[in-house]
């Protein structure tokens, strides 16, 4: 479960970025971070993920504080940047091994495990290959294999579909779902409303560093009139926030 | 010709890094002018040493009439640097940097692209070459008390002398990317060629010096008149009418020079045309095996390693496999010894009487004497290549944009900064201590070195690199550039990694004429003065080891 209460960001003594924000993400549950460009999603899921600090308020990651332990918070996460053009040099299985070291994974089953991981990816092919090589896909694929293999509590995904083709952004919206089936935490930062519409059961909507909506899609709906289009709703509520 | 200004006015604004880079306007920063102030103080005594050098050389040879050997001297080195220095980046400028693929399909010519970033790269090779020759033909100048002909050719000499260098690396790289273009392995293959290329050219050069007998070069030196110019010039013989035209304030050289210089960059773009975008289409498509890989090979990357063990092989192989970085990070530690094997090579080669068994065991190895000054000499060279190891010196800039990365993981910050460091120091001791016990070993066995100063060599070499590498780290975590857009500017446009070296010569040189003076100024007996000289710089290295270690777990804690 991740909580934040009352965390603001302030740049340079007086931008505030994000501003007394105050949200949970339940365990078992697939968690939307919906905002237009410049809202403040990215820097909440940076104080997040411990890489900004926050200039006020709490952040609690299954109940810890990130910043009194940050490394042990930070073993809880798997995350996925938006930018998947990394270690470009590195051979897929290369990553994938260095990636379990950091993250302690046991080196007995690990093999099994990227195997098995690969074979639903369909990239057992491309392990051999260096990531230079692999097509932007493929590269998203490769780091949502290395945030999960560590199988963490809590699974924190920047704009993850954005390049999958089809049947791999099948693959990974039925991993998110199977890893929130199982009683762990997935928040995802998207603009496609139509994938926050069929995959969230909750959806946090943030807009010039507040947050503005959080709650089921349903109970969004609920204020419109019938047939109103999410895009519209969506509108409606960063328009007048 | 419009097109050629229009890409080159664009390419100056973004930078090494090609084009389509940021364009933004630089805001003044204090810091930065600062920096760049500081830069210029480290550099003066260099200037002032070179400036001297230029003086002295004039005074010394004038005696004879052979002071043109001087500029012959100095205008063959400067060739040869832009070379070494230059070649490298030509590569990396025409091919690595990535804006080929935006360019190829606009309506401008080859010869127009590599006009651009040939001038580019000549505007960068300025900066070595002025800082090289300015002040040694100042030192030379005023000695000759020259006249305003003198410096308006100087100037000209200064502005023309690395085009030839530089159109040598053009058509190299051109001929070796095109030849290798379906190479599997593009990176491999880039790293190889411009090593081989540089051992040939260095091989080359040496190869024309001074291949005279000694009668004939004695009958040389006797009849004055500069009659020794050109003797050194091998694969640059135009340097001739450059020489002639300063040194006698000859016009007609001068013309000479220029029209050969003129008609090597019209040779240039003629090779351009036909070979230059055949070897850049595909450039930065990687071929994939696609092939399942091992059993055997999966198990053996499977087996757990420590976090930290983790962190220095990915530096390892990014270093290694990433052409930009190995090229201007790593590649000159390791060849160093080019530059003193080759021309005692090529001199054997030359003249059947030289003998390198002879000229060492001209210092006797037994004696204090020579066991001192071979540590001596193990010193310097672990301090002096260690310049050249910008491994540290760009640790934190390489992350760039990805640096974030180093805060999301469970992995203390000083854990990875222990691997950045440990990644310089295992290839600063590779490129040096490993060569010098190699020699010291040898020394040991065929000359009589005593077997005593080898662990206290490989201590001091040991440490001497830590020191160096952990001023480097310091330096690059002080002022990153993490605002890149590719490989290139990241180590080749970061003034932090010349202060770095800069920060390194003055430690350097200060440690070394400290060991040097402290050894007759204690009259200790060899071993023991050996022993404090290697404990002093252990406890050094610790201590530096320790602090930048801290200092960049606050510093990175800090990014935002």
């Amino acid at each position: 479960m991740i909580q934040l209460e009352h965390v603001s960001k302030v740049y340079s003594g007086t931008h505030k970025a994000v501003d007394d924000c105050t949200f949970s993400v339940e365990d078992g549950k697939i968690t939307g971070f919906i905002g237009p460009n410049g809202a403040g999603k990215t820097t909440t899921i940076k104080m997040i993920m411990g890489i900004l600090e926050a200039s006020e308020g709490t952040i609690l990651l299954d109940g810890e504080d990130i910043r009194k332990d940050a490394i042990g918070a930070k073993k809880k996460i798997g995350f996925v940047s938006d930018n998947p053009d990394s270690f470009l040099r590195l051979k897929g299985l290369e990553y994938l091994n260095f990636m379990a070291d950091i993250y302690d994974v046991p080196g007995e089953g690990r093999a099994e495990k990227i195997r098995s991981m690969a074979e639903r990816f369909e990239m057992t092919d491309a392990l051999g290959d260096r990531i230079l090589s692999y097509s932007h896909g493929m590269r998203q694929k490769i780091m949502v294999m290395g945030a999960l293999l560590h199988e963490p509590s809590l699974w924190i995904l920047d704009e993850p579909l954005t390049g999958l083709d089809p049947r791999a952004a099948f693959e990974l919206k039925e991993m998110m779902k199977e890893h929130a089936a199982g009683g762990r935490t997935v928040l995802f930062s998207t603009h496609v409303l139509e994938v926050a519409e069929k995959l969230c059961d909750k959806v946090v909507i943030i807009n010039r560093g507040h947050i503005v909506y959080q709650g089921t899609l349903d109970r969004l709906r609920e204020g419109y009139p019938e047939g109103t289009g999410l895009e519209e709703i969506f509108l409606a509520v960063t328009e007048h926030a | 010709m419009r097109k050629y200004f229009l890409l080159t006015r664009k390419l100056f604004k973004s930078g090494l890094g090609g084009f389509g880079g940021s364009n933004k306007k630089k805001k003044f920063r204090a810091g930065n002018a600062l920096l760049m102030a500081f830069l210029f103080v480290c550099l003066l005594p260099l200037l002032g040493m070179l400036s001297h050098f230029g003086g002295e050389a004039y005074r010394t040879m004038a005696v004879i009439g052979q002071e043109g050997l001087v500029l012959s001297m100095a205008f063959s080195a400067a060739s040869i640097l832009s070379l070494v220095l230059g070649f490298p980046m030509l590569i990396s400028v025409f091919y690595l940097t990535g804006d080929i693929e935006r360019l190829m399909y606009l309506p401008v010519k080859p010869w127009q692209i590599v006009g651009a970033k040939f001038t580019i790269s000549l505007i960068f090779t300025y900066l070595t070459s002025f800082y090289f020759l300015m002040p040694l033909l100042t030192g030379y100048g005023v000695a000759a008390g020259a006249g305003a002909g003198f410096w308006i050719l100087a100037v000209l000499a200064l502005l023309l002398l690395p085009v030839i260098p530089l159109v040598y690396g053009g058509i190299i790289s051109m001929v070796i990317m095109r030849v290798f273009k379906r190479a599997k392995n593009k990176d491999f293959i880039t790293i190889l060629s411009v090593v081989l290329s540089l051992c040939l050219a260095f091989a080359l050069s040496s190869l024309g010096n001074l291949n005279l007998e000694g009668a004939a070069l004695q009958e040389l030196l006797l009849k004055g008149g500069n009659s020794l110019m050109g003797l050194m010039n091998g694969i640059f013989p135009a340097l001739r009418f450059l020489e002639a035209a300063v040194a006698e304030g000859s016009v007609l050289s001068l013309l000479l020079f220029l029209a050969v210089t003129a008609a090597s960059v019209v040779v240039f773009f003629l090779i351009a045309e036909r070979l230059y975008f055949a070897g850049a289409m595909g450039m930065r498509e990687t071929k994939a095996g696609r092939k399942r890989i091992s059993a055997e090979e999966s198990r053996r990357l499977s087996r757990r390693k420590s976090a930290g063990g983790a962190c220095f092989r990915k530096e390892v192989r990014l270093l290694v496999r990433s052409p930009i970085y190995f090229m201007n990070c790593v590649m000159l530690v390791f060849l160093w010894p080019l530059f003193i094997a080759v021309p005692v090579v090529i001199q054997m080669v030359q003249k059947q009487d030289f003998s390198i068994g002879e000229l060492l065991k001209l210092i006797s190895m037994e004696g204090t004497g020579g066991t001192a000054l071979t540590l001596f000499v193990v010193l310097c060279i672990s301090l002096g290549t260690g310049l050249f190891n910008y491994v540290a010196g760009t640790a934190i800039s390489r992350e760039g944009k990805n640096l974030y990365f180093m805060k999301v993981i469970p992995v203390p910050l000083k854990v990875q900064l222990r691997a950045k460091l440990l990644t310089a120091v295992y290839f600063g001791v590779a490129g040096t201590t490993l060569y010098c016990m190699i020699f010291l070993v040898a020394s040991v066995f065929l000359f009589g070195l005593p077997a005593w100063t080898l662990p206290f060599a490989l201590m001091g070499s040991v440490c001497a690199n830590v020191i160096q590498c952990a001023i480097q780290l310091f330096v690059d975590l002080f002022h990153p550039k993490l605002n890149w857009e590719n490989e290139q500017q990241a180590v080749k446009q970061n003034f932090t990694v010349i202060l770095g070296m800069l920060l390194n010569l003055a430690v350097g040189a200060a440690l070394g004429v400290l060991v040097f003076f402290l050894y007759d100024a204690l009259s200790l007996p060899l071993p023991v003065y050996v022993g404090v000289i290697c404990l002093v710089f252990g406890v050094a290295a610790f201590l530096l080891y320790r602090l930048v270690l801290a200092y960049g777990a606050r510093r990175i804690a800090d990014y935002e």
